[in-house]
């Protein structure tokens, strides 16, 4: 992997956010499925986001991640997206799963009983009702799937909605990661969804001007060393 | 030795991080290698040999990439920083990689968006009971059969199938709203019955991706050469065993692996006319008329 020097990578920055936030305007709308890019810089782990596709970061401080229940119609109320990359080599890194689920009322998050999710990961899991999480150990390329289940009370099936997770991302080592959060679509229009990633982003992360702080000094080698990804 | 047989010996030594060897090993790795056809050179692309010999595992260069070819049967493939690579039939896994015992999610399978319809799927199925590698060759997990050995479990969400005593029928999943298939399966050793554990080793797991859409056929068969707490050469000597032993050569007739069928090849048809050996392709235990045949009508370059 390669890094670059301090003034490089702050220049870089600068004109990746520039390229970004072009491209998010001309989008006219959040991106909806990028997978959640775990970072550290000064000892903090932070999530990013990046294009599954082009294997390129979206937004090196995204903390709003969208993604769709049933995608696959085998398994309408499971999920493999958001997945995670990361660059923190040689750490076992834990996400959390945030006690708390919310769903999405047409104009707002409020929170819900009505339904559970859970993370799973090669045996361990949490979900949204007890916490709890997984853990995996990082190496170079590293891309990892975690499967998400949606439930209703009691086994019952979930309502259709969309529901927003809270999450964070820790190591041994490093001070966790501020809170970052799913906004999982189940059955609801891509509109719906939409608004709902935009309220995410609007009201619970702090403003572009502390992002565009806190991302100077990301280090652009995160994104040296890993493959393209197909989906 | 040819110079894609000696770019992957190279590709061996300047792997970054690479952690302690057994250089006996090594060497008989390397003389194994050097026996090779040019084609030999697929299986340890820089993305096979650099995953088994890099101490953290750098795996995902080794995932399985994903297409189809003019006839429309799936084809498997390696997968490069730059996208899907040639043709390829044996990946490594290293369990535990994640930090899971026993586990893996890796190789995961690939297919670039665009690359199939999206309105249908993609399914696996288990070719061959699970097999462990007993040093020279791969054998059952258990002599007294396959449902009392080691087993490999193969989930994703909420489906999962097992390795058995048969082939068995995997499932499939949806070709990915952008037409790519990108999916992770997750993998986990079990231990043979009346075990606390599995035992290390090199496992062996053959595949077969198979299409919904009527347009495409069943890919060839592949391999997962898949490592539990066994060396990195012990598995590199594995695959290829599986290379020489599984996967038919393509080009028979190349006796002096150069890469085409050419006058070489022929003059050592006629020095062994009718006798043994090199030069008997049809293995007929005589080099004849029907050898001759076989290697006009190769005449050329190598598939």
């Amino acid at each position: 992997m390669k890094y670059l020097n301090r003034h490089t990578r702050t220049a870089l920055t600068a004109s990746f956010l520039a390229a970004y936030t072009s491209m998010a305007a001309a989008q006219g709308g959040p991106l909806h499925n990028p997978d959640a890019y775990l970072w550290a810089q000064n000892g903090q782990i932070y999530s990013a986001s990046w294009n599954d596709s082009t294997d390129e970061i979206v937004d090196p401080t995204a903390r709003v991640f969208g993604a769709d229940f049933g995608e696959d119609p085998s398994f309408p109320y499971a999920a493999e997206e958001p997945g995670f990359g990361s660059n923190i080599f040689g750490s076992t890194l834990t996400v959390n799963i945030l006690s708390g689920l919310s769903i999405w009322n047409g104009t707002a998050f409020q929170s819900t009983s009505a339904a559970v999710i859970t993370g799973e990961y090669g045996g361990a899991s949490g979900n949204s009702l007890d916490g709890g999480g997984f853990s995996f150990f990082v190496s170079p390329g590293f891309d990892l799937h975690p499967s998400y289940f949606i439930s209703g009370n009691e086994g019952a099936a979930a309502d259709i909605g969309v529901y927003l997770l809270s999450l964070n991302a820790s190591a041994a080592g490093l001070a966790t990661s501020q809170t970052f959060w799913f906004v999982f679509n189940l059955g609801k229009s891509e509109e719906e969804h939409d608004a709902a990633i935009e309220w995410a982003n609007t009201n619970l992360v702090p403003a572009p001007a502390a992002l565009l702080v806190l991302a100077s000094g990301i280090p652009l080698g995160l994104r040296s060393g890993r493959r393209r990804r197909g989906g | 030795m040819s110079m894609r047989t000696a770019r992957t010996i190279d590709s061996i030594q300047h792997c970054p991080n690479t952690g302690p060897t057994d250089n006996s090993k090594n060497d008989k790795l390397k003389d194994t290698m050097n026996m090779h056809t040019p084609n030999f050179t697929h299986i340890i692309r820089t993305a096979l040999i650099c995953a088994m010999s890099t101490p953290v595992f750098a795996q995902h260069m080794g995932d399985i990439g994903v297409s189809s070819n003019a006839l429309g049967q799936l084809t498997t493939h390696v997968v490069t920083t730059t996208g899907v690579g040639p043709v390829e039939r044996i990946f490594g896994a290293i369990f535990g990689d994640t930090g899971i015992a026993n586990f893996t999610s890796n190789p995961g399978f690939d297919a670039l968006p665009g690359t199939f319809n999206n309105a249908y799927r993609l399914g696996f199925n288990i070719r061959q009971p699970l097999q462990v590698w007993d040093g020279s060759g791969f054998t059952p997990t258990d002599p007294a059969g396959p449902l009392m050995g080691e087993r490999l479990k193969i989930s994703f969400l909420t489906a999962n199938v097992t390795s058995g005593a048969d082939p068995v029928a995997g499932f499939s999943l949806a070709v990915q709203p952008d037409g790519g298939w990108h999916r992770h399966f997750s993998f986990l050793l079990q231990p043979a019955i009346g075990a606390a554990n599995p035992r290390a080793g090199i496992y062996l797991l053959e595949l077969e991706l198979w299409p919904t859409a009527p347009t495409l056929t069943v890919s060839d068969p592949f391999w997962l050469v898949m490592n539990l707490g066994s060396s990195v050469q012990d598995q590199q000597l594995a695959a290829v065993w599986v290379r020489d032993h599984l996967i038919p050569n393509p080009c028979p007739a190349d006796f002096d692996n150069n890469g085409s069928v050419d006058g070489l090849d022929l003059a050592i048809i006629l020095s062994n006319w009718g006798g043994s050996g090199s030069g008997d392709i049809d293995q007929s235990g005589t080099v004849d008329g029907v050898d001759l045949a076989s290697i006009l009508s190769a005449w050329g370059a190598c598939p």
